[in-house]
């Protein structure tokens, strides 16, 4: 049973969990916190979950959770860890199901006052433009190789087609694509669910919300970025959809036995994982970087239909 | 009732019983539909057959349910009736039966693994299963 007196005050907002207080961790658990966030911490599993995330083969310094710390699957949400190579794990579990689930932040030279008489039309027209809903279909049918190329070029496999421009990507984080990416270890099903679902928004904590900038707190770098107070902006929060999800529950599922092989034991099942350099650790690596690179252009998508309102 | 929802602070979870493993494998698909809320939309249309296996009961119970979902999400139907026709601790064989899901929409995401163990009870099973919604 674990409760405010197992955490130690190691600096103003920062408590560590000790080894010592489980024979399997392998490092303390940090946690960024007020007394607050603390206390709400305290009252559900996720405590015991960045606890049980410390057990992890190959982990380093620290299990870490962020102020959002709140109950996940097997790591807490807000939870961070490294892993040292060759032999520390990767963890299909610990990246989650929504695999690169992000925000875009679009930023519009339209204003608060020039938009309210419109918010009807434009919830409307965002609705009709991106779709939502776990199972929903988005604007494009991919074939088979137009699906290889979104899981291997990421948003970059929409330049040239009308849905992005080379001033987006410079924009978005790795440039909206990550390396690595070999869709043979992409399941025929993880696809199936996929091919249909580019452009669509998904379910769940997953929304496109219309913002009023009220207040910007650092004046150079907001008009560096295009953000203007009494102005619109919109942020559009969502991953990799049902392909994403595939790819975890695939690999969840087989490193059941993996865990196995090599010998690891473990406090949660859904913390399953294989050593990073193993045969199976760089499939799903291969795999998780085409579900990564899917949830790029996903956004990339919505924020193109999204802008097309602004006009 | 052979099911009850536990509390969860993001999602959904249930604790689910069965006299046998197919009737534990059964009532957790009507957990799994029962929290969703969907319900059945009229005489079942459509009957469906697949087989599941996994390394041991709880890979076993995860992919059953995380089965039923991606049929539904991939054919647009929902399925109320479920008929467990062969199992062991490793495979599963089973019909189930329903209709199409028209504009309904399903909430849940996938059956998880975590805090999951298949007991086994004087009354026969009983397991808890965390779902991403």
């Amino acid at each position: 049973m674990l409760s405010k007196h197992n955490l130690v005050p190691v600096a103003e907002y920062v408590w560590e969990i000790p080894p010592t207080f489980r024979d399997d961790m392998r490092v303390p658990a940090r946690l960024y916190a007020d007394e607050d966030l603390l206390d709400a911490a305290l009252a559900d599993n996720s405590v015991v979950q960045l606890v049980n995330t410390a057990t992890l083969p190959g982990v380093i310094k620290y299990a870490i959770a962020m102020p959002d710390i709140h109950q996940g699957y097997g790591f807490p949400i807000g939870g961070v860890l490294a892993t040292r190579l060759p032999q520390g794990v990767i963890s299909p579990g610990g990246v989650g199901y929504d695999i690169n689930c992000g925000v875009r932040l679009i930023v519009s030279l339209t204003t608060v006052e020039e938009i309210k008489p419109l918010l009807d039309e434009v919830a409307f027209a965002l609705y009709a433009n991106c779709p939502s809903g776990v199972g929903s279909r988005g604007p494009l049918r991919l074939s088979n190789p137009e699906l290889d190329g979104v899981l291997h070029e990421g948003a970059r496999w929409l330049l040239g087609k009308g849905y992005a421009r080379r001033e987006d990507l410079d924009r978005t984080e790795e440039f909206g694509r990550i390396p690595g990416a070999d869709a043979t270890h992409v399941s025929d099903r993880a696809c199936e669910r996929g091919r249909a679902q580019l452009g669509t928004l998904g379910a769940g904590n997953h929304f496109i919300e219309v913002d009023r900038v009220a207040e910007v707190f650092d004046q150079p770098v907001a008009a560096r970025l295009g953000i203007y107070s009494e102005n619109v902006a919109v942020q559009i929060h969502c991953g990799s959809r049902g392909l994403g999800h595939q790819i975890c529950e695939d690999y969840v599922s087989r490193f059941q036995k993996t865990v196995r092989d090599y010998g690891i034991t473990l406090p949660d099942r859904e913390l399953v994982c294989a050593p990073f350099e193993s045969k199976e650790g760089q499939e799903y690596l291969h795999a998780m970087a085409c579900a990564a690179n899917f949830a790029f252009a996903n956004r990339q998508l919505l924020a193109v239909r999204g802008e097309s309102l602004d006009s | 009732m052979d099911f009850e929802e536990i509390e969860h602070t993001a999602d959904r979870a249930f604790r689910v019983r069965g006299r046998s493993l197919p009737k534990l494998l059964e009532n957790a698909a009507y957990a799994m539909g029962a929290l969703d809320g969907l319900g059945p939309a009229g005489k079942s249309s459509v009957m469906r057959e697949t087989e599941v296996e996994g390394v041991d009961r709880e890979t076993l119970l995860v992919n059953w349910l995380n089965e039923i979902l991606y049929l539904e999400e991939t054919h647009c139907e929902v399925y109320d009736r479920f008929h467990i026709l062969e199992v062991s601790d490793t495979h599963l064989r089973a019909q189930f039966y329903g209709c199409t899901s028209g504009d309904r929409v399903t909430h849940i995401k996938a059956a998880t693994f975590h805090n999951l163990q298949v007991k086994q009870t004087p009354e026969g099973f009983e397991a808890t299963v965390v779902l991403d919604v």
